[in-house]
């Protein structure tokens, strides 16, 4: 059942990779000017653009060059940036590592903060704790990030000089002996995934405390852990689980605001940075990877939700 | 140094934005006691993965410039009046005619203990006018492209003769132009190695470069040891150089620097005059084809409500003459101001009604949409109509060549007769005006091969003339370049963008 699940999946995934990156390919040719354009400077004549064009393989038609990145994508060979010169690899491994980092330490901590507050809230809808995690969550939700963020800079990083303010001139190995850096950017991204995903939660739980087979189940005698272990817990929690998979997208896609008001060099950065320069090959690469990364995600996560209340598999 | 037009090509956030940071940290007035350390940190507005340091192509940016200019050096750059200024080179005299140069070079040395000899100089040049290498152009192809390589010569190693194919008295200021820095032997190894005062140790494009003090520089070691040139987004710069992760913000917005302003432990600085503001009208079509209709535009906008409104108060109404304070800026000619009624007349005369054309704009720089709407407005009140479109702002100074019959711009400092060769002849490549007039031409080329510096001011002064007359730029307003450092320091940059002290940081001193 789950092979097949699973194979299922990986068909449909690929497919969607594909159309996603004809789309993407698509409308970055809608984008006025090209590469060549974007690298000549006010000093630059026409003919060097054309010679630019030239040194590019820009001379050639759109559908060709696309098909033959396609070609050697499928050997692992991501292209040569246009802007750098360097493969598209080495361009974005970096900025992936550190998306990825934040993203998989948001996650870690967003899992644990999303559960428990929601549950707490859920259990004893109403009370005063209820509406502490309540109001906090709605009021960060509502709060743009890049407010937030240039607040805690203000008051933790520039008044009180509790932590950097930025990564500006810091080098990871650096970031990595003093964790510090990845306080602020941390608080901000899972302040933003994290808001949602208690409501959330919280709503399953009160909807499932007051499921006739709850109370029924309760009436029998069933213990309370148990319950809300086995019963009230996967069914309260298989809605949330897909904003979960949505949540790990948009981290791994970057956090625009998170990235510049840190200086943090991320995939976002680097994807408007590589649209900025009508950089296709690091563009349809990084969108490649991150299509990627999504698809599997959301794959891994439905398939939790289907081991947690199998009869949506069914459906 | 033309490039410089684009100056803030990309901020992620926007003005907007930034004003919004900068109200968030206004009031905060706790600063720290800050002490100099031989270790500097400087950050620039960073230009993704586009960024190089190979000073042939480092130009889309002024980080590239700043952090080419560390690790190498020119023949000549040019001072903060537009002025050559020997630096590898010594002394430079031209012949009779003004068609082969001697220079004099300076007894420098690579970073590789190797001597600087005429071969780099001749070598960087062909590397310069020879084949395009990567993605990029050659920034100095074209206004090089008047040196005839066959007939230059190394004469000994420290002199060499650069020969043209016309006669090209201002030769030293060309040589002064973005990407003409020299390279060893016109090669760029794996790893970089300059003449100039720090050496390389780690670049990332994006990111930063770091750089250690060269003891062996011909003007002196750098007091710094170690020196950073890191790239960032407005609301990072501003809390890096506020926090003391930075010692040098550069390129902030004027509510940024006024924010920093009142802060312990750092200094501003507003730098006048560092961008010119220009409207550009295509003669070449109608409406603007016709002298009249030129005319009423110069005088039917106003000046002193767009600086005031547009750049928020931060710039200096400017009067259609290029480059005030500059070598052969002609301060004698009438500024024009705002006068719609003589402007009315302009277009009575012109027999001109129902005036209406495209201004195609785009958020290049601070204040830019702003501008083109109220100018917009302005000429409403006189029936004029200027549709403003919004073009992209990755390929806009591609486009306005090109689009529009109206067009706007910022350009950076650069010498008069470069704005003049680059936008205005009938070949310049950059002519965002469409002008064309053989007389104009004409002056031009006699410029070049007029011998004493007066004689080339009394030409060029003629070329102002007629373009404050007749031509195609509004030259509307100059604005300052905002920059915050660190109290600890001295002897910070203070230059205008482009100059030889612009972003430079080999003579920092605690």
């Amino acid at each position: 059942m789950v092979a097949r699940f699973a194979a299922r999946r990986a068909l449909i995934g690929a497919l969607q990779v594909v159309v996603l990156l004809v789309g993407i390919f698509a409308t970055s040719l809608l984008l006025p000017g090209d590469a060549a354009d974007v690298q000549s400077s006010d000093l630059t004549t026409a003919a060097q653009r054309q010679e630019t064009r030239e040194v590019l393989g820009l001379d050639t038609a759109p559908a060709a060059r696309f098909v033959e990145w396609v070609g050697h994508a499928a050997t692992g060979d991501l292209g040569t940036s246009y802007a750098q010169g360097r493969p598209v690899t080495e361009v974005i491994t970096g900025p992936l590592l550190v998306s990825g980092a934040l993203a998989a330490a948001t996650t870690l901590l967003l899992v644990p903060i999303a559960l428990g507050g929601g549950f707490v809230a859920g259990l004893r809808p109403g009370s005063r704790t209820d509406r502490a995690i309540t109001t906090v969550s709605i009021a960060l939700d509502s709060v743009p990030d890049f407010v937030l963020a240039v607040a805690l800079v203000f008051w933790l990083a520039l008044s009180w000089r509790l932590l950097p303010a930025t990564f500006v001139g810091v080098d990871v190995g650096q970031v990595l002996r003093d964790p510090r850096f990845l306080v602020l950017p941390l608080v901000v991204m899972v302040a933003r995934v994290s808001a949602p995903l208690v409501r959330l939660v919280r709503a399953g739980v009160i909807d499932q405390v007051g499921a006739p087979y709850v109370v029924q189940a309760e009436r029998l005698g069933v213990p309370r852990w148990s319950l809300l272990l086995r019963h009230i817990g996967p069914n309260a929690l298989a809605p949330a689980m897909q904003d979960l998979g949505r949540t790990g997208d948009s981290l791994i896609s970057g956090v625009l605001v998170v990235e510049a008001v840190f200086a943090v060099p991320g995939v976002s950065t680097t994807l408007l940075d590589a649209i900025g320069n009508r950089d296709q090959p690091v563009i349809l690469g990084l969108v490649l990877v991150i299509g990627l990364v999504a698809i599997v995600v959301n794959s891994l996560i439905d398939l939790a939700g289907q081991r947690m209340v199998p009869r949506r598999l069914r459906a | 140094m033309t490039h410089r037009i684009a100056l803030d090509r990309r901020t992620l956030l926007g003005t907007g934005a930034g004003g919004l940071a900068a109200l968030a940290l206004a009031g905060c007035g706790s600063g720290t006691t800050r002490t100099a350390d031989r270790s500097f940190t400087a950050v620039f507005q960073g230009a993704g993965a586009s960024e190089t340091i190979d000073p042939q192509l480092a130009a889309a940016t002024f980080i590239d410039e700043s952090r080419t200019k560390h690790l190498y050096d020119g023949l000549f750059e040019i001072d903060s009046t537009m002025r050559p200024l020997p630096r590898l080179a010594t002394t430079a005299e031209p012949d009779a005619d003004g068609t082969r140069w001697r220079l004099s070079l300076r007894d420098a040395r690579w970073h590789d203990g190797t001597a600087f000899t005429g071969e780099d100089v001749l070598g960087t040049l062909a590397r310069i006018l020879g084949k395009q290498e990567g993605a990029k152009p050659f920034n100095a192809a074209s206004s090089l492209a008047g040196i005839d390589l066959r007939r230059s010569r190394v004469v000994e190693p420290r002199t060499v003769e650069i020969a043209t194919t016309s006669p090209s008295f201002e030769l030293p200021s060309l040589l002064a132009s973005i990407g003409t820095a020299i390279v060893k032997r016109g090669r760029l190894g794996d790893k970089p190695v300059g003449t100039g005062p720090f050496r390389f140790r780690s670049f990332q494009p994006g990111r930063s470069l770091r750089m250690t003090r060269y003891e062996d520089h011909w003007d002196g070691a750098p007091w710094l040891e170690e020196l950073s040139i890191v790239s960032a987004e407005p609301e990072a710069r501003q809390s890096a150089v506020r926090s003391g992760q930075a010692d040098f913000a550069d390129n902030l917005t004027p509510t940024a620097r006024r924010t920093l302003d009142g802060v312990s432990g750092i200094d501003t600085q507003a730098r006048k005059n560092s961008g010119l503001l220009f409207f550009a009208m295509k003669t070449d079509r109608p409406p603007f084809d016709d002298v009249d209709v030129r005319r009423a535009m110069m005088l039917l906008i106003d000046r002193e409500e767009l600086v005031k409104v547009a750049l928020e108060g931060a710039g200096e109404v400017s009067d259609d003459v290029f480059g005030r304070g500059y070598q052969y800026y002609a301060d004698d000619l009438e500024p024009h101001r705002h006068d719609p009624d003589e402007g009315l007349r302009l277009l009575t005369r012109a027999g001109v009604r129902d005036l209406s054309f495209d201004l195609l704009a785009a958020p290049v720089a601070n204040g830019f949409l702003e501008a083109a709407t109220l100018v917009s407005r302005q000429l409403a009140e006189h029936g004029v109509r200027a549709r403003v479109r919004v073009g992209s702002q990755d390929t806009y100074y591609t486009d306005a060549l090109t689009q529009g019959q109206m067009t706007m711009g910022q350009s950076g400092p650069l010498p008069v007769p470069f704005h003049f060769s680059s936008r205005l002849l009938s070949t310049s490549e950059k002519n965002y005006t469409k002008w064309t007039d053989p007389e104009f031409d004409r002056l031009y080329d006699q410029a070049q091969g007029t011998r004493t510096e007066d004689g080339r001011a009394a030409v060029y002064h003629r070329m102002h003339e007629i373009l404050h007359d007749r031509g195609g730029f509004i030259w509307w307003a100059t604005t300052p370049w905002n920059t915050a450092f660190s109290t600890a320091y001295d002897n910070l940059p203070d230059g205008v963008p482009n100059a030889y002290d612009w972003a430079r940081f080999d003579k920092v001193e605690a």
